[in-house]
């Protein structure tokens, strides 16, 4: 007598799981424009890497005879796989069974797949499609009691963030803890119109008086524009590679270096518009973008939240194959000037850079920090002051490359704590605690007013602060590393990855992660 | 169907590049607004045709406010 009925049987309850809340429901939930969580994880990992855990976790119904009747799958699917053939745990809700809410699942399984990642050090991705953690109030009466708030892997949860890269996928309407679960990542991403994020859902905010729908409640072009989530994506296909090549950067947990990749780009390769990238007229923007894709590796160049904080572009990137972090201005957003927005989403792209040893390059064009009343509204110089906390907390090496303006406090975001930090300038940089056109007013005010034509004497004044200006100057003075040809930019950079590699240090970051 | 071309920044609007009437492709400049002393250029991300100015040079604007209005 071989083992094969108890095989069979458990074959059995296998297929019965693939059948997900059955046939009606799973219909209703594509016809929603969503796919099954089983399609995602086929869509996420490598082909056929999928080594599910707890396949046969659920709801059986038995008859008095004991034989199984009938068989409701947890709503949670998980397991190892591959991606970029690497070493991940996957776990995503079913919205099928119970709408994705915990009283579908198993409180055991969930908690494994919230904890597994971080025990084995291995990246986590989470595909969230499930509602608050607390399930329905009509759980009161089957408890007779009510409870504190708490969920008690929280700690765990949070706490991976400091050791394993956690991405997460908002693919449905997430409130409560399905919506922490999003924001508690390094990197989210929901898909517009088939996703939504909040606290509560309408039916609760109604009673509050506000009757809105869903989208315009928490629809993916609000979270992605006030940094809630890190990017919006146009379908769930376009989300998963997303995720995979967010991964690809990153090492697989803070206890290794993320690895180099093979490049064909040659480092000393030369980009020979950026000869002339910066217009010599100063009020004039340009492009920020195509400078950076021009100096990294070819077709490694990965924006990360570009519908928010727009000052501040951030993403990740190779140089000679090297995983860096990638902080830039843009000058056509208040001519690159740091806001409260691009100060938070500063601070998230050097927190995940200094979590994970990822080198720095900063090209910077920093006018200060946005001045006028919206912006001290906004709370510009708290947020501002913090990103500055965070530019020096940093420890992994730092490159900026100064572009053009570098003024004020803001332009102290220039370099950051670690003693291996260089600064390469273009001609076209300018820098100083004042810029000179505000600056002359305050400091000559006496002189101007006492000449006889004070506009000419301004002008006067201006011209000759200007001519003192050059970069060349503070060169002179070795006030700078180094002033470069921008068209070699790239070489400088490469060699800067080179030396920046060694250095890195894997371990436990120093502070805790901050979502 | 009528869209409104929003100002990416709060500053002044300086110059109108385009007067009702023009017909602009995606990605044409239709204003500049000066912000931190920079000229900033508005750009449509739709085609359509200059249905009205919302706003007149020189006036301050809030980040966000609609400029103008295109008929598709």
């Amino acid at each position: 007598m071989s083992w094969k009925p108890e095989l069979d049987d458990l074959e059995r309850r296998r297929r019965l799981a693939l059948e997900l809340g059955g046939p009606d429901k799973v219909a209703r939930h594509k016809a929603a424009g969503k796919l099954t969580v089983r399609e995602r994880l086929a869509g996420l990992v490598d082909e056929g890497s999928l080594e599910e855990i707890g396949s046969v976790a659920g709801f059986p119904e038995y008859d008095e005879a004991g034989h199984l009747t009938g068989f409701t799958p947890a709503n949670v699917v998980c397991g190892r796989a591959r991606i970029g053939g690497r070493n991940v745990f996957v776990t995503g809700d079913d919205f099928t069974v119970r709408g994705g809410a915990n009283d579908g699942g198993l409180r055991e399984k969930f908690q494994f797949a919230e904890t597994w990642a971080r025990r084995w050090r291995v990246p986590l991705v989470r595909l969230v499609d499930g509602t608050g953690g607390g399930g329905s109030v009509k759980h009161l009466e089957t408890m007779g009691r009510t409870y504190l708030p708490d969920v008690p892997q929280f700690t765990e949860v949070l706490d991976a963030l400091s050791e394993i890269p956690v991405v997460a996928l908002g693919l449905g309407s997430v409130a409560g803890m399905g919506a922490a679960r999003v924001c508690a990542s390094h990197y989210s991403v929901m898909v517009r119109g088939t996703s939504q994020l909040f606290a509560a859902g309408p039916p609760v905010v109604a009673r509050t008086g506000q009757v809105v729908t869903k989208e315009e409640l928490g629809g993916s072009a609000i979270h992605a524009k006030n940094g809630t989530i890190d990017d919006e994506v146009a379908s769930e296909e376009e989300a998963f590679p997303r995720a995979r090549r967010f991964l690809g950067f990153l090492p697989s947990s803070v206890h290794e270096l993320a690895a180099r990749q093979p490049t064909n780009d040659q480092p000393e390769r030369t980009a020979e518009q950026l000869l002339s990238a910066v217009p010599r007229d100063a009020r004039q923007v340009y492009k920020m973008r195509p400078i950076v894709e021009a100096v990294v590796d070819a077709g490694n160049w990965f924006e990360i939240g570009k519908a928010w904080g727009k000052s501040v572009i951030t993403g990740l990137a190779r140089l000679n194959g090297w995983p860096v972090a990638i902080l830039a201005s843009d000058p056509y957003h208040y001519g690159g000037a740091w806001t409260a927005d691009a100060s938070r989403k500063a601070i998230r792209m050097i927190d995940l850079a200094q979590t994970f040893q990822l080198p720095v390059v900063h090209f910077v064009d920093i006018p200060g920090f946005l001045i006028g009343k919206e912006a001290e509204a906004s709370g510009v110089m708290r947020f501002g002051t913090q990103a500055l906390a965070a530019v020096r907390q940093s420890t992994v090496p730092w490159c900026a490359v100064m572009v053009r303006k570098a003024f004020g406090m803001a332009g102290l975001s220039q370099r950051n704590g670690s003693p291996a930090f260089l600064r390469y300038a273009w001609p076209s940089a300018q820098w100083g605690s004042l810029p000179i056109a505000g600056g002359v007013e305050a400091a000559y005010r006496a002189v101007i007013e006492a000449a006889p034509d004070p506009a000419a004497k301004r002008r006067e004044i201006e011209a000759k602060l200007e001519a003192l200006q050059s970069p060349l100057r503070t060169a002179e003075a070795f006030g700078v590393e180094e002033i470069i040809d921008p068209r070699e930019t790239r070489s400088y950079l490469c060699r800067f990855a080179d030396l920046a590699a060694p250095l890195r240090q894997p371990g436990r970051p120093h502070f805790g992660y901050r979502p | 169907m009528t869209q409104n071309v929003t100002s990416p920044v709060a500053g002044q609007l300086l110059t109108r590049l385009v007067q009702e009437g023009d017909a602009v492709a995606p990605d044409t400049e239709v204003a500049i607004v000066e912000a931190m002393k920079m000229h900033i250029p508005v750009v449509a991300e739709r085609a359509g045709r200059v249905a009205l100015w919302l706003v007149s040079e020189d006036s301050q604007i809030a980040e966000g406010q609609a400029l103008l209005t295109l008929e598709a």
